[in-house]
């Protein structure tokens, strides 16, 4: 047979590349774009504590009134160490500013190299096929892509999570110290990033333990305790940080567990329209059956154990993963995985032998669906330009006398481009989202008099105008007060006019 | 005992779904037909009412007057056979009930399902069958789109009911079989034109797979099925264009070749292939049609997508503006769903049980989440002080005065529920349709001839007429205000404040 270039080895490794190359391409692009395309109020949240440690960083090159706002803001609550955002404070250093930009650069990074391991990760549990079209989905899913471009912790904690379940059943191959030691120190890197990763390493761990070694035998195993210890000791060290010496995360924990929802049929509607619109709950369904395929039982195991952690998982943020995208983030690799091993089950089946245009046809409609997919994202990225918003809100905080007299706000992101651009602390009016959920956990939020509310604020800020039109009751009265400037996108009311109110009551 | 509680599981769930398929459309069934493409259900709407109306002597005599005058102003652009239908319905029962065209549809959709259903289980089995029943009748779209006062879920039946008289008569040539799918392909090119890119390729390649091309020119059978499938639409375009001549005019701005050059078009149309049919299920449906086993049929239906293709380059404007476009493709999509799941099916893993455990779990979420997602859309969309605020507008504005607009849906709301023939100004997409096609539009003779022989002009549509400043300066510097509320304003022409220049 005539040896050519473009034998079946080569073109599976220009496969790979080319996946890697447009995963990258189609999140390098339109980079300086300020993080307000997805979940803007963590990202300005994680991008205020990053521009506080900046302050006392060496050749810090901010000063006066927003070197102190900086700092003061900074001030946010931590909920999760804040990992990215001391790596971004240390690269402003290096690039010799504040550029929001350089904390994308780390996300992509971190979930490009959590591709990597998922692609070797399949080799161990599927084949070569169900690796690449794992990659595939991991790379191209449009909702991965925005998310793996945010600056939160998410990307990071998804990525070191998959770095952690590829060195498990590496260790499960070959049990070595060396293998026990990586599994436990990514799987506590994942932990330690962002809790809510305890529940895939918990489930990943317990299911190849407890079926190769088995329960009685994991027990006696130094390796198995190495490994748990491991996983656990970084979190666990932070959290009695975090609650008994600095007490800053006794407040973190509250408004969390709602296990009301659990009886209410919408809640699991939500839960399921959240998937659809996050990985789609096609591939998802399509990834669970992935289990059947599996040949080995402690790989059937594996994955099942992963989808269950999923299940457990959303039970127990039941409020957040019914309302909150980014909460979906674990399910791509998930998602990805069981992929992998249906195509590459369904690859093995395909008759090759007549003919190899079933597999050129197939590479084909994967290829144009790709393209397709990557290229609209990509519209819709250049569509929604944030450019004009740092401006807007430097100069509305400035305008705004940086909050002297304080300010209030209905705010679409708990204000905060007005905190961070403005360096204006807004007080924030409660949505009624906010008012759902104190009363899902039995709170009651205090009823006052609008007025009364007003008394000592000079500007009402809003932004969010469907929430406005949910409370007609302050809709009433704030179209009583003049307007100080209206834009694209907000409104700004005086609240304390020096002639009084424009329309009396 | 086996095979017998397998075959009552197996019929349960076929029932199961067509009572779910049932159940979701026949859901706000009584809601104004303004969900999906109200343009044109409304246009249906009118022919049907003018039917009925021509000959109902319990009608006031403008009313009859109007929905004469309404239904004859409609183009004729396909057989009205809905409409006949639906009008010969008004009268059996008494009454102009738009449910009754709604209930057509659904059971005309309903009737295509089980036609793909009986292809399906005997080209790729009967549990895959089940699956592409499942898509058929549950997919949002189509389950909206099958409730429209529109000749398309018809043509949709239509198209999956050839396919099966078509496969019936390959796998035994008998001639009844035969008249019966040449009878079938010529209904469907009849109900919609565009049935000819589903029908054509799957019967060309059908027979050339079949006999080869030789064979094939020298067979009976072949020319008869050609007759048969040509005849109905042949005879419906002679009398079109050359005895009523209402179908010169619909074969112009149709086709654009100028958009297959421009990559966004491509990007347009696979946006609306992503939000009617999914493109998971277009991608995976695709590769399905490519594993059908029996290389006869795995020709056809591939074929068949080859005439998607060309249908959408024949069509470039409407394929990425007009989503009912994509209905033919739902029955295509179903069958390489149901391709896909056969051959998953065949190599299920051991054991069964698990397997099936973990498929119809997976399924039944599916269904259920799509079911209550269509019910969530009908649910929040509610028309009903839509048709108030017309039919209050309509009876301020007077049903003989001359009317010309730039209101919802090209005035159709105004006529349908205002009874009041009006003529829709342009808006800006017609203008760029036009320009599309080569014509450039001059806004002011074209504002004139508008206004000319008219009593008022009603604007409903603000945004609309803000996208067209010139017309508004005309409008706003010309003719005094009849009356202006926050959703309407009247202008007066029979007593403009200063001449047109």
């Amino acid at each position: 047979m005539k040896k050519t270039i473009l034998n079946r080895r080569n073109l599976y490794i220009l496969a790979v590349l080319l996946v890697f190359a447009g995963g990258l391409a189609i999140r390098f692009y339109d980079l300086t774009n300020p993080p307000l395309d997805f979940n803007p109020v963590r990202q300005i949240h994680s991008a205020i504590i990053a521009r506080g440690f900046y302050v006392f960083l060496p050749n810090s090159h901010l000063q006066g009134l927003e070197r102190d706002k900086a700092w003061s803001f900074s001030s946010e609550l931590w909920i999760e160490p804040p990992i990215l955002e001391y790596l971004s404070a240390w690269t402003y250093v290096l690039a010799g500013g504040v550029y929001l930009w350089i904390a994308r650069i780390y996300s992509i990074i971190f979930w490009t190299l959590g591709g990597w391991a998922l692609f070797r990760m399949m080799h161990l549990l599927s084949g070569k096929t169900g690796a690449l079209a794992a990659l595939i989905f991991y790379l191209f899913l449009p909702f991965g892509i925005l998310a793996s471009r945010s600056f939160q912790p998410d990307p990071l904690m998804v990525s070191a999570m998959i770095f952690g379940l590829w060195m498990l059943l590496r260790w499960r191959a070959n049990p070595s110290w060396k293998n026990a030691v990586l599994t436990g120190l990514l799987c506590g890197l994942a932990i330690l990033v962002k809790q809510v990763a305890v529940f895939f390493v918990a489930g990943g761990m317990a299911a190849v333990f407890f079926t190769d070694p088995g329960f009685k035998a994991s027990f006696r195993s130094p390796k198995i305790w190495c490994m748990g210890i491991l996983a656990l000791l970084p979190a666990v060290g932070y959290n009695i940080y975090g609650l008994f010496i600095s007490g800053f995360l006794k407040t973190q924990y509250s408004l969390r567990f709602f296990p009301s929802l659990f009886i209410d049929p919408l809640f699991y509607y939500r839960w399921a329209s959240k998937i659809n619109l996050t990985t789609g709950w096609i591939p998802v369904l399509l990834a669970v059956t992935g289990i059947l395929f599996l040949t080995e039982r402690s790989k059937k195991w594996f994955l099942a154990a992963l989808f269950g952690s999923y299940v457990v998982y959303g039970l127990g943020f039941a409020y957040h993963i019914s309302t909150h995208d980014y909460y979906q983030e674990p399910l791509i690799p998930l998602a990805a995985i069981g992929i992998g091993v249906v195509a590459e089950a369904f690859i093995s089946q395909l008759d090759l032998s007549s003919g190899r245009w079933k597999l050129a046809f197939l590479s084909l409609v994967v290829t144009a669906g790709s393209v397709f997919t990557l290229f609209s994202l990509r519209n819709e990225m250049k569509r929604d330009d944030y450019r004009d918003q740092p401006e807007l809100w430097t100069r509305i905080g400035h305008e705004l006398n940086y909050g002297i007299p304080a300010v209030w706000g209905l705010f679409d992101d708990y204000g905060v481009r007005l905190m961070y651009w403005g360096l204006t602390m807004p007080a924030v009016w409660e949505t009624s989202g906010d008012v759902y959920m104190r009363g899902l956990a039995g709170q009651q939020a205090a009823q006052k008099d609008i007025l009364t509310l007003f008394a000592g604020k000079r500007y009402f800020i809003v932004t969010d105008f469907t929430e406005l039109d949910n409370q007609p009751d302050l809709k009433k009265v704030l179209e009583t007060f003049p307007v100080y400037e209206k834009g694209n996108g907000y409104i700004i009311y005086d609240i304390d006019p020096p002639g009084g109110r424009s329309v009396k009551p | 005992m086996q095979e017998k509680a397998t075959k009552i599981t197996y019929w349960a769930a076929f029932a199961l779904l067509v009572g779910l398929g049932l159940l979701i459309r026949f859901y706000d069934l009584n809601d104004a037909p303004l969900d999906f493409n109200a343009t044109r259900q409304l246009h249906s709407a009118l022919i049907a009412r003018g039917m009925y109306y021509q000959d109902l002597q319990s009608a006031p005599q403008w009313q009859r007057q109007v929905a004469v005058d309404q239904w004859q102003a409609e183009g004729l652009i396909e057989p009205p056979i809905m409409e006949i239908l639906s009008a010969a319905t008004y009268r059996v029962i008494g009454a102009e009930k738009l449910i009754v065209p709604r209930i057509y549809s659904i059971l005309f959709w309903l009737l295509g399902g089980l036609f793909l259903f009986s292809l399906v289980k005997d080209l790729c089995g009967r549990w895959a069958a089940l699956i592409s029943l499942a898509y058929f009748l549950v997919l949002p779209f189509g389950a909206i789109a099958s409730r429209a006062f529109q000749p398309d879920p018809l043509l949709t039946a239509m198209i999956a009911a050839a396919w099966w008289a078509m496969f019936r008569w390959q796998r035994k040539q008998t001639w009844s079989r035969l008249v019966t799918a040449g009878i079938v392909a010529g209904l469907a090119i009849f109900v919609k034109t565009t049935a000819v890119f589903f029908v054509g390729p799957a019967w060309a390649v059908l027979i050339l797979t079949d006999m080869g091309l030789r064979k094939a020119v020298f067979n009976r059978q072949v020319w008869t099925a050609a007759v048969l499938t040509l005849l109905p639409y042949g005879l419906f375009l002679f009398y079109g264009l050359y005895i009523s001549g209402k179908l010169v005019s619909q074969f112009s701005l149709r086709f654009f070749p100028s958009l297959w050059f421009d990559p966004v078009w491509y990007l347009q149309w696979n946006g609306q292939i992503r939000s009617t049919i999914g493109l998971e299920w277009f991608l995976v449906a695709l590769v399905g049609t490519a594993v059908i086993q029996n290389k006869t049929y795995r020709a056809m239906f591939l074929a068949v997508w080859l005439g998607y293709f060309l249908y959408g380059l024949t069509l470039p404007f409407h394929i990425y503006t007009h989503d009912y476009y994509q209905e033919p493709l739902i029955p295509l999509v179903a069958l390489g769903l149901g391709g896909a799941a056969g051959m998953v099916f065949d190599h299920l893993p051991s054991p069964r049980w698990m397997s099936a455990a973990v498929i119809t779990l997976a399924v039944a979420f599916g269904i259920t989440i799509l079911g209550w997602d269509v019910r969530v859309t009908l649910a929040r969309a509610n028309f009903s002080n839509e048709v108030i605020f017309w039919q209050k507008l309509g009876d301020h504005l007077g049903h003989e005065r001359k009317v010309v607009g730039l209101t919802q849906d090209y005035g159709y709301r105004l006529s349908y529920f205002g009874w009041v023939e009006n003529t829709n100004f342009l808006t800006s997409n017609d203008v760029n349709y036009r320009e599309l096609g080569g014509i450039q539009v001059d806004e002011d003779a074209a504002f004139k001839s508008a206004v000319s022989g008219k009593d008022i002009f009603v604007v409903t549509l603000f945004s609309e007429l803000d996208r067209q400043p010139k017309v508004k300066s005309l409008l706003y510097n010309h003719y005094p205000i009849l009356e202006q509320k926050s959703d309407y304003v009247i202008f007066d022409l029979n007593h403009p404040t200063s001449p047109l220049n």
